[in-house]
């Protein structure tokens, strides 16, 4: 029944693509197995990523998010398929596709003895940012992030939501059009959650592609323009909130409805319901 | 004291290293596609792993040659100038513990205090004894193969020239096994002692440094004061030869003196021939009595250390001005500057790479110790004239020079923010040459200073001085590929202990003992040039085949940097 429906998916996904101008991330039939898994971790994935777009890829836990970030920016390499950034190959190309992408990791692993202007500095370096760039940007945004008064102290000191933030401004530090995010909000409070979300939208009006994998319903709901499901490595659908209600015929659905829907399994789901019923009794 | 937890939390320490692993190539990881790997392929990497096999075996032998030599000369001098029989086993148990004392006592910092896992064991019911008893016998460990390669050349030479009897074996057992406790427990005591008053970071690894300089010092101090008598310019083969043994005797009767101190590590050895046990059961209850007085010590001071590391060195840095300096800088300044700051990152490193700009002052001092200096120094000013006397001097500053380890485990060091390398967007030709100047500074640099000292010293020519500086450079660069190359095909990236990227990485073993081929093949062939043609043409042989080497150890290093990089 799924598969059915996950092909009209791709019809609509055609469609779909005609309304933007170009896309600038193009994953083509990629596939990824660990050596030690009997099962990819992620399977024959295509996706098209447009540009300008704030893109949500969601997933349970385990789905296959990480490891197609991963395979996006170089961490590791596909087994089989393409990915293409703006045309360029990650494989024949790595080091132009590499220097278009801003990435923050699931885990803001930094170099905890450097103050925090040093690893800024340092990151600032590798991108090839001016002076005066990196000045105005590191000021700007350590300023929204209500962390500047922290910038010259070891990171070692910082709590994990400062290091997150630390990461995001490394990622875009140089200004890229691609930004992609591993799970961005976990671990920020509530109000630099909001301020990252509204970074995002602003970065997304500039002309900037934003990609970003979470398991928060409410923040893909709010921020994207269009919406992945992963799960166990394979695409479950993609399309516009409304374009995903719409195929399952739940126009007044949420998406946590929707999502539970798509990824779970349908025993735990009817179980849960019939459990349901039973306490109704 | 729960024994069986004990020995868990050691097992817990070594997981994922294993002695297979020395000749295991290609990844853990799992993220590179090994099952396409083809026939023919498999059948090279199988002559490679043998013939690497037969090149580190090569390289141990030399070394076990070496003290073999060593031994034999002090058991027949011990026992005609009548310090008794067993003058081969103190020697070595006496070496040995200064060795085990600077290598454990430069680890154990970081392995007492320091692991990542500690947050967590100390949140588990455990206390602090069982922890720090852990790490003790985990210290022992990674210093056994040391000491073995000093004791089983001095067991075999005990056992040729001493009767067997019943307490022969325990007394080997005591010498192999047990005697190595004594030097890493006083270790461990030092460590905890200088953690506890050395203060905050840098003060402490100063402190740490100083001690280290100290102790070596020191033993070449008491051992050079008697080898001053020697004087190596007097050519006379006779005189010569009664003047070492003289030396040597005044080494030993000095050794006596100085294991008056330590005096487990003589009784064993010397009473073992009598047959009676009373040595070894005074070696062992002194031995067990001392460990058991320092790791009480340090295992008292457990608490109080690890809380003040974790709050320590988290804050402002004081150095950093309040307004923050924006400097740009290119791709591979910032890389180098990169590695200096790994490096500076942990303890560990530092010691480790000091350590090895100190390995040619302790392979002197060791060469003192063992009389060897003297019998060196004259056998060298007897061959001064020769006019292939610069090729051993420089032959001796490559293997100095090979002991390094900075490139073989300086992907492994990077750990697990090795991954960003993969991200950033550099040419992997970057990344390589930043680690290259990198090796360049920490051992060539410290090298061309060798090769002055010994310029002036044996009064060589300058275009000797600068042809062994050529070729040192040539080897330099070739050794840091090979090295890159082996760290980049199997990188220890999931360290937990910055001990495990360094010390207990295997790739530096493999580097070492291929640079030690290297140099040994190499000065083979001039042997065979200099006996069957005439010494000149080794003065472009080396050159030419350390080039070979180096362009060979390139393509291997671009190739597993690349395979690993994108
Ligand atoms: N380094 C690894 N080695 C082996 N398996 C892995 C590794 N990383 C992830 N996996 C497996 O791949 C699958 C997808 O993981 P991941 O992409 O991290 O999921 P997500 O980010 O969506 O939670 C999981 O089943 C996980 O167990
Ligand atoms: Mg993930």
């Amino acid at each position: 029944m799924r598969r059915v429906r996950a092909g009209t998916v791709q019809g609509i996904l055609i469609e779909g693509e005609m309304r933007y101008l170009s896309t600038m991330i193009t994953i083509n039939n990629v596939t990824k197995t660990y050596g030690n898994q009997p099962s990819p971790a992620v399977d024959k994935l295509c996706l098209e990523i447009g540009e300008g777009q704030i893109f949500g890829f969601l997933g349970p836990n385990g789905a296959g998010k990480s490891t197609t970030i991963k395979m996006i920016v170089g961490i590791l390499k596909q087994d089989s398929g393409t990915i293409t950034v703006e045309g360029l190959d990650n494989v024949k190309d790595p080091v132009a596709v590499k220097s278009l992408i801003g990435f923050v990791p699931d885990e803001p692993n930094l170099y905890e003895k450097m103050t925090a202007v040093k690893y800024l500095n340092f990151v600032a370096d590798i991108y090839g940012v001016s002076e005066a760039q990196r000045k105005e940007r590191i000021e700007k945004y350590a300023k929204l992030f209500e962390i500047d008064r922290n910038l010259p102290d070891e990171l070692s000191s910082f709590s994990h939501g400062m290091k997150q933030k630390i990461a995001v401004i490394a990622a875009i530090l140089h200004d890229p059009k691609i930004i992609i995010l591993d799970e961005p909000m976990v671990g920020l409070d509530p109000r630099s959650s909001f301020i990252l979300k509204e970074l995002l939208s602003k970065l997304a009006k500039e002309g900037k592609t934003v990609f970003f994998s979470t398991h928060v319903m409410e923040v893909a709901e709010r921020l994207c323009d269009r919406i992945a499901i992963i799960n166990k490595g394979k695409l479950v659908t993609q399309g516009t909130l409304e374009e995903i209600k719409a195929m399952k015929g739940e126009e007044n659905a949420t998406l946590e409805k929707l999502f539970l829907e798509l990824t779970g399994s349908d025993d735990v789901l009817t179980e849960a319901a019939e459990e349901g019923r039973e306490e109704e009794i | 004291m729960r024994l069986k937890l004990v020995f868990s939390l050691v097992r817990g320490l070594f997981s994922g290293t294993s002695l297979k692993d020395l000749f295991k190539f290609g990844q853990s990881e799992g993220d590179e596609k090994k099952k396409k790997r083809s026939l023919i392929r498999k059948a090279g990497g199988g002559a490679g792993k043998v013939l690497l096999f037969l090149l580190i075996l090569m390289a141990l032998a030399s070394y076990l040659f070496m003290f073999g030599l060593t031994f034999n000369t002090y058991e027949v001098l011990g026992q005609v100038l009548g310090f008794g029989p067993g003058l081969s086993l103190s020697f070595c148990s006496f070496i040995s513990f200064i060795m085990l004392l600077v290598f454990s006592f430069m680890m154990s910092i970081d392995m007492l205090f320091k692991g990542r896992d500690l947050a967590m064991l100390r949140t588990m019911p455990l206390t602090d004894a069982e922890i720090t008893v852990s790490r003790v016998i985990a210290m022992y460990l990674y210093m056994l193969p040391l000491h073995m390669i000093m004791a089983v050349p001095a067991v075999v030479i005990y056992l040729l020239y001493n009767p067997f009897c019943g307490a022969t074996i325990p007394g080997i057992l005591i010498s192999v096994l047990v005697l190595p406790l004594v030097p890493v427990c006083l270790a461990a005591l030092l460590g905890a002692l200088t953690a506890k008053i050395g203060g905050k970071g840098p003060g402490r690894l100063v402190m740490q440094l100083t001690l280290i300089i100290v102790i070596v010092v020191l033993f070449s101090l008491l051992q050079m004061g008697k080898l001053s008598n020697l004087d190596p310019t007097e050519a006379a083969s006779l005189e010569e030869y009664s003047q070492m043994g003289g030396a040597l005797g005044f080494v030993a009767s000095n050794l006596e003196s100085i294991l008056r101190v330590a005096p487990m590590l003589r009784w064993n050895a010397s009473l073992m021939g009598s047959g009676a046990l009373t040595g070894s059961l005074l070696a062992v209850g002194t031995t067990l009595v001392l460990c058991a007085l320092c790791v009480w010590g340090v295992s008292s001071m457990f608490y109080g250390i690890c809380s003040s590391m974790e709050s320590e060195g988290k804050g402002r840095s004081h150095r950093a001005a309040v307004e923050p300096v924006y400097r740009r800088s290119s791709q591979l300044r910032a890389l180098l500057g990169r590695e200096w700051y790994i490096l500076r990152s942990s303890s560990s490193f530092m010691i480790e790479i000091i350590g090895e700009s100190l390995v040619p002052v302790l392979i002197l001092v060791m060469w003192g110790a063992m009389g060897m200096l003297g019998q060196m120094t004259s056998g060298l000013v007897g061959m001064q004239g020769a006019l292939y006397f610069p090729l051993i001097v420089c032959g001796i500053l490559l293997l100095v020079q090979g002991l390094d380890m900075v490139s073989a485990t300086s992907v492994s060091r990077q750990g697990k923010l090795f991954y960003t390398d993969r991200v950033f967007p550099v040419d992997y030709r970057v990344l390589i040459n930043a680690k290259l100047l990198m090796h360049l500074t920490l051992a060539f640099a410290p090298n061309v200073l060798y090769t002055i000292a010994v310029t002036v010293l044996f009064g060589l020519g300058i275009w000797d001085m600068l042809w062994i500086i050529l070729v040192n450079f040539i080897f330099a660069v070739g050794m840091c590929y090979l090295g890159l190359s082996l760290d980049y095909t199997k990188p220890n990236l999931t360290w937990k202990n910055p001990q495990q990227a360094v010390k207990n990485n295997l790739n530096g073993l493999k580097s070492m003992g291929l640079c030690a081929a290297t140099v040994l093949i190499t000065g083979g062939v001039c042997v065979l040039l200099i006996l069957k043609v005439d010494y000149w043409p080794c003065y472009i042989w080396v050159p030419a085949a350390l080039t070979g080497i180096l362009v060979l150890a390139r393509r291997f290093a671009m190739k597993a940097a690349s395979e690993r990089l994108c």
